[in-house]
This record gives C-alpha cells, sequence and structure tokens, in this order.
C-alpha cells in the first residue's frame, strides 16, 4: 500500500514537473493571483477610515440605551463592506491556480482552510463577509446589553486586522 | 552573431529567482509579523475581558470575542497562501522574461524576427 500510494504521488508530481518545464520552454506567462482593482483598492481605503471613525466614537464603550445613536453608523460600515464584498468577489480566479488549490485538496492540503480554491486565491471577498458579519454581531450586542471598552478595543483590533490584511494583499496585486 | 549563453544565462535566472523570492517573501513576513502582533493584543484582550470585562458574565459576548481570535488565525492563513501563489506568479514570469530576452537577442543580433511569447494555453 504505502508504494503505491508512493508510485502515485511520484507518477503526480513528475507530471506536474514536466508540465511546469513544457510551459516555461513555451515561454508563457502566467497569471496565478487576480487582477489589480483600483477602484477596490480605493473603496477599501475609504471604507476602513469611515469604519475606524465609528470606532473612535464607540471608545470606552457605549449603553444599549444609546444603540440608536449609532445604528446608521453602523449600517453605512456594514453596507460598505457588503460592496466590496461584491466588487471583489466580481474578479475572474484564475483557473490553473483554482486547477492547483484543488490538486492540493485532493490530497487533504488546504481543505478546512479553503472550503473553496478562490477563497485562497481571491481571499478578500471571504475576509470582508467574515469582517461585516462580526460588525452586525457587535451591533447586536450593543443593542442586548452594551458595549465595554474592551468589547469595542477587541472588534477595534479585530476590524483594523482584517482591513490591514485585504489593504496590505489588494496593493501587492499592482504588479 | 551572438548565440544565448548557458553560463551567463543560468546565472541570470538563478539571480532573478533569488531576487523575487526574497521580495516576495519580505513582503508576506512583513504582513505577517504586523498580524501576529494583532492576534497577540485580540488574546490579551480575549483573557481580560473574560476575567473582569463583559465577557465575565455574558457567555455570547465569550464566544463572539473567541471567534474573532479564531477569524483572525483563518484570515492571516488565507493572506499567506494568497501571497505565495502571488511570489510564484512573479518568480515564473520573471524567469520566463529573462529567457525569452535571451533568445531575442540572439535571433536580433542574427537578423531575425523576434519569437513573441504565446498566451497561456486553455487549462
Amino acid at each position: 500500500m504505502y508504494f503505491f500510494v508512493q508510485s502515485r504521488f511520484i507518477y503526480s508530481a513528475k507530471n506536474s514537473i514536466i508540465a511546469l518545464i513544457l510551459l516555461l520552454a513555451a515561454g508563457c506567462t502566467v497569471q496565478l493571483a487576480p487582477s489589480f482593482s483600483q477602484n477596490l483598492l480605493d473603496g477599501l481605503t475609504e471604507a476602513n477610515e469611515s469604519t475606524q471613525i465609528l470606532f473612535q466614537r464607540l471608545s470606552g464603550g457605549s449603553k444599549s440605551s444609546d444603540f440608536s445613536d449609532f445604528s446608521d453608523d453602523y449600517i453605512e460600515a456594514i453596507g460598505k463592506l457588503k460592496a466590496l464584498e461584491i466588487l471583489a468577489d466580481a474578479r475572474d480566479t484564475p483557473p490553473i491556480s483554482q486547477r492547483g488549490i484543488q490538486w492540493l485538496r485532493s490530497r487533504d492540503v488546504l481543505t478546512k482552510l479553503c472550503p473553496e480554491p478562490a477563497d485562497c486565491i481571491n481571499p478578500t471577498p471571504s475576509i470582508l463577509a467574515t469582517t461585516y458579519e462580526r460588525i452586525e454581531q457587535m451591533a447586536n450586542i450593543h443593542e442586548r446589553a452594551g458595549v465595554d471598552s474592551l468589547t469595542v478595543d477587541s472588534v477595534h483590533n479585530f476590524v483594523s486586522s482584517q482591513f490591514d490584511l485585504v489593504i496590505s494583499f489588494e496593493t501587492a496585486l499592482q504588479r | 552573431m551572438s548565440d544565448v549563453n548557458y553560463s551567463e544565462l543560468l546565472q541570470e535566472i538563478l539571480d532573478v529567482i533569488a531576487e523575487k523570492l526574497q521580495d516576495g517573501f519580505a513582503a508576506i513576513e512583513t504582513v505577517a509579523s504586523k498580524h501576529a502582533k494583532r492576534v497577540a493584543i485580540q488574546a490579551e484582550l480575549l483573557a481580560q475581558s473574560r476575567i473582569s470585562g463583559q465577557a465575565r458574565n455574558d457567555d455570547e459576548v465569550f464566544d463572539f470575542l473567541k471567534g474573532m481570535l479564531q477569524d483572525m488565525i483563518h484570515s492571516m492563513a488565507k493572506i499567506l497562501v494568497a501571497m505565495t501563489i502571488l511570489t510564484i506568479e512573479t518568480v515564473w514570469n520573471s524567469v520566463v522574461s529573462v529567457v525569452w530576452n535571451a533568445i531575442n537577442t540572439a535571433l536580433s543580433s542574427a537578423g531575425l524576427g523576434k519569437l513573441q511569447p504565446p498566451g497561456i494555453p486553455e487549462v
């Protein structure tokens, strides 16, 4: 059994190496990562700024009775992130990379991290979706019980980290 | 007339691979180290909240904070995979550019037309 698995792996690896050599010999340039979008990068920068203003207003915490003072800010932040998710998701995911991730997934690599191959090639939409879902959850908690300064700081740190990641990635796509 | 010089071309290919890998992994390291600091802060805030904050008596808040910490680790891993793919693309295209440039330099020295790189085949 071991030798069967090993020989299958060697066969697949050989095929991949041969395919790579053939591509190189053909002089093909490849696009493995998504295309750069200036609109998306500008939108992310703007959404980051408006979200930072929300957290600035919330710093120190807020009672549930004051939720209505912030509901429009929550709606605006969530709406911007949803619009950006659609924009980021509309980009084509290079098929050659999808096949690469599928190949890895068929060997039990990246299966949990990338439920869909596109999640690891074009990660911006799924990261933005997670971000607005967390802001929605925070708004629900705010409305129900209020939010103390530690909760606000935690969500602020989380949201800032997600913006840092996607802005760094989208900037790197400018090649 | 000049031919493609094997030794020079090999060195040029190795140099461009080293340079592009170094650039790519330096960018990945910068993103990862910045994010790792945020993960550490998040873990500290989670512990503080459970000990003396809102998460002390509110399990929904505790689960919420815990979930965000997990999301941060997932997001970082996804970005690292995506940036690695981008680095492979950059290395690949730089090598193709070096090889094709060497071929075309030799062809034009011989008075022949340049060889256009074909597009990527359908996969």
